[in-house]
């Protein structure tokens, strides 16, 4: 067989080979999407509700045809390189990261292999520019470096999406970071996670870290606000994103390396001195801090979920549980941050609301456990309404408490 | 105030041409990546943000590329947008207690295009890509380095890399390197 017939074969396979079909009636398969509308365009929408509908119908099917055949695949048993094996080689990957050598790292991936941090699709993005290359990893690290990062790791594990008969088996490596500026801010440390692809002759083929720099921004955008008013003349040498807002792509050279390793101490010792510890909060102060414990609760259920796939989160007991050990968890954290007084009764509020979600999202746990589907559909209607309620209360941003689930 | 109307109706047929010309292209570039539910929220982002910047948009042969860089984006973000509890509730809904397979697609699906479907979804996701864009979008290879910021050589590279890949993936371990899948013509 040829790459010829290996061609045809991934465009025989197109779920939707010919986009004119998504145009074709459909009488009985309506779904949500139909509600979905262009304003735009009015004379169109009835057109676009059937495509959308026939749309849905077929990812749906595909789906979950996908599924099974993903269930088969599991059971064709291990190939020979092991999913054991893979976690060990995904483990020197980390244990070199941590350790600061991203020499080393980088060292472990294959020649052709990829590196990506800060975008989710791989693609070219405007919006969350990444840094990617493994020539870069070194770079990136002693950026992590000259910020005095703490990294705490969090372990690997297979995905689901990656059964042993696939070219790769897909780890999950999670970990948190601390550096100099979470530090001065008394920001938690920030959850992260690389994905690692090791192949079946055990070489890593590929790592992302998709949600490192979208996390971090909370942190890194106080940073970037000082440095412009401090030291702006500096702005373009250590951002290769100058000009945008609220993204961080540092530029990985040692000039601008250099000015990280000098610059956050600095803050540290000027902004960071303003947020000494046990100071009660502002109401403002408060919503910045709960963001980012939110932020963070939902990265590490996403973290969670991720594990979890390609099972439907949505009928996975596991995803319940792990929403609630992570909510609890944000929940406890935002109640032993300090309030000024005037502000204590709308933060009080505030807390009683996620409180009632999450009660909520409790009582889906307890019968997704004895898989009453039912039960955990109609009790999802409700969390969603007092989470709806809970977010037009305004004012602070607890949008990801409690945390919830990607789709 | 003339000007300006025409300026509006420009602009709006501008709008309108665009929409009509591509929609469907973008709605199965997104319904091949994602679920239907955020296939449809995604093509009407993609929309959204082309009549926003509707100034940006290339003209045609590049409005398309353009369309599906957009689309990229939009999925990216929308991985990590706000709306999470929303989906899971509508996917609740959409399966039911025990998610049903769509007669049809169990019709129209063979064997092969579910191994090899499942083979291609395990691919590197910037391989994953260039290989959707390559045979299911059937760009040509320099519109998708231009869209990747690559080089066309590199697509090449990555295209004939990936279908060895496939190939071991699916059980096919003789597939010789002298036959690259290179641009070749779409299926009729």
């Amino acid at each position: 067989m040829t790459l010829d017939q290996i061609d045809r074969m991934v465009r025989q396979a197109n779920p939707v080979p010919d986009p004119a079909t998504l145009d074709a009636p459909v009488a009985d398969h309506t779904t949500r999407s139909e509600a979905v509308t262009f304003e735009l365009r009015p004379r169109s929408n009835r057109r676009l509700f059937v495509a959308l509908a026939v749309a849905a119908s077929l990812v749906v099917g595909i789906l979950a045809v996908v599924q099974l055949a993903d269930r088969a695949d599991h059971a064709n048993g291990p190939g020979s390189f092991g999913s054991d094996d893979a976690v060990s080689v995904a483990e020197t990957f980390m244990r070199a990261w941590i350790a600061g050598d991203g020499i080393g790292a980088a060292a472990l991936i294959a020649d052709d292999g990829d590196f990506s941090a800060g975008t989710v699709s791989g693609s070219a993005n405007e919006s969350f520019p990444a840094v990617e290359g493994v020539e870069l990893i070194p770079a990136l690290r002693d950026w992590y470096g000259a910020l005095d990062a703490s990294f705490y790791d969090g372990g690997c594990e297979p995905t689901e999406s990656s059964p042993p008969s696939a070219s790769a088996t897909i780890l999950f490596c999670r970990y948190s970071v601390e550096t100099t500026l979470t530090r001065a801010l008394r920001h938690p440390p920030i959850n992260g996670a690389f994905s690692i692809w090791v192949d079946g002759d055990g070489i890593i083929t590929a790592v992302e870290d998709p949600l490192m720099i979208d996390v971090q921004a909370d942190v890194t955008d106080v940073f970037r606000t000082w440095l412009i008013a401090t030291h702006p003349e500096d702005l373009e040498r250590m951002y290769a994103d100058s000009g945008r807002v609220s993204t961080l792509t540092p530029r990985l050279d040692a000039a601008s390396i250099a000015r990280w390793g000098q610059y956050a101490p600095e803050f540290a010792g000027t902004v960071g001195a303003r947020h000494e510890q046990d100071r009660p909060l502002t109401r403002r102060e408060f919503g910045a801090r709960a963001r980012a414990i939110c932020g963070a609760a939902s990265i590490a259920f996403q973290a969670d979920y991720v594990g979890l796939e390609p099972n439907s989160p949505a009928t996975n007991p596991a995803v319940y549980d792990a929403l609630i050990r992570r909510s609890e968890r944000a929940l406890e954290q935002l109640r032993e941050l300090p309030v000024v007084d005037e502000d204590r009764t709308e933060v009080e509020s505030i807390l009683i609301a996620i409180e009632n979600v999450l009660e909520v999202d409790r009582q889906q746990a307890v019968a997704a456990a004895k898989e009453d589907w039912a039960l955990v559909r109609t009790l999802s209607s409700s969390a969603a309404e007092l989470a709806r309620e809970k977010n037009e209360l305004g004012g602070i941003d607890v949008f990801q408490c409690p945390v919830f689930s990607a789709g | 105030m003339k000007g300006v109307m025409d300026v509006s109706y420009d602009i709006r047929h501008r709008f309108e041409s665009l929409y009509d010309a591509h929609r469907l292209h973008v709605l199965a570039y997104c319904a091949r990546r994602v679920s239907a539910a955020d296939a449809s929220d995604a093509c009407a982002e993609t929309f959204l943000v082309a009549w926003r910047r509707i100034d940006d948009v290339p003209g045609p042969p590049k409005a398309l590329p353009y369309l599906y860089g957009v689309a990229a984006k939009v999925l990216a973000n929308q991985r990590r947008s706000a709306h999470r509890r929303a989906r899971l509730h509508e996917q609740l809904d959409a399966l039911g207690a025990v998610p049903p397979p769509d007669p049809c697609a169990v019709l129209v699906q063979t064997d092969q295009d579910r191994r090899v479907l499942a083979a291609v979804r395990r691919l590197k996701p910037r391989d994953r890509e260039i290989v959707m864009l390559h045979a299911w979008e059937q760009l040509p290879h320099e519109v998708i380095a231009q869209m990747l910021g690559m080089t066309k050589a590199a697509v090449d590279q990555r295209i004939h890399r990936s279908y060895e890949r496939l190939a071991r993936t699916l059980g096919v371990t003789d597939a010789p390197n002298t036959t690259p899948p290179l641009e070749m013509e779409a299926p009729a």
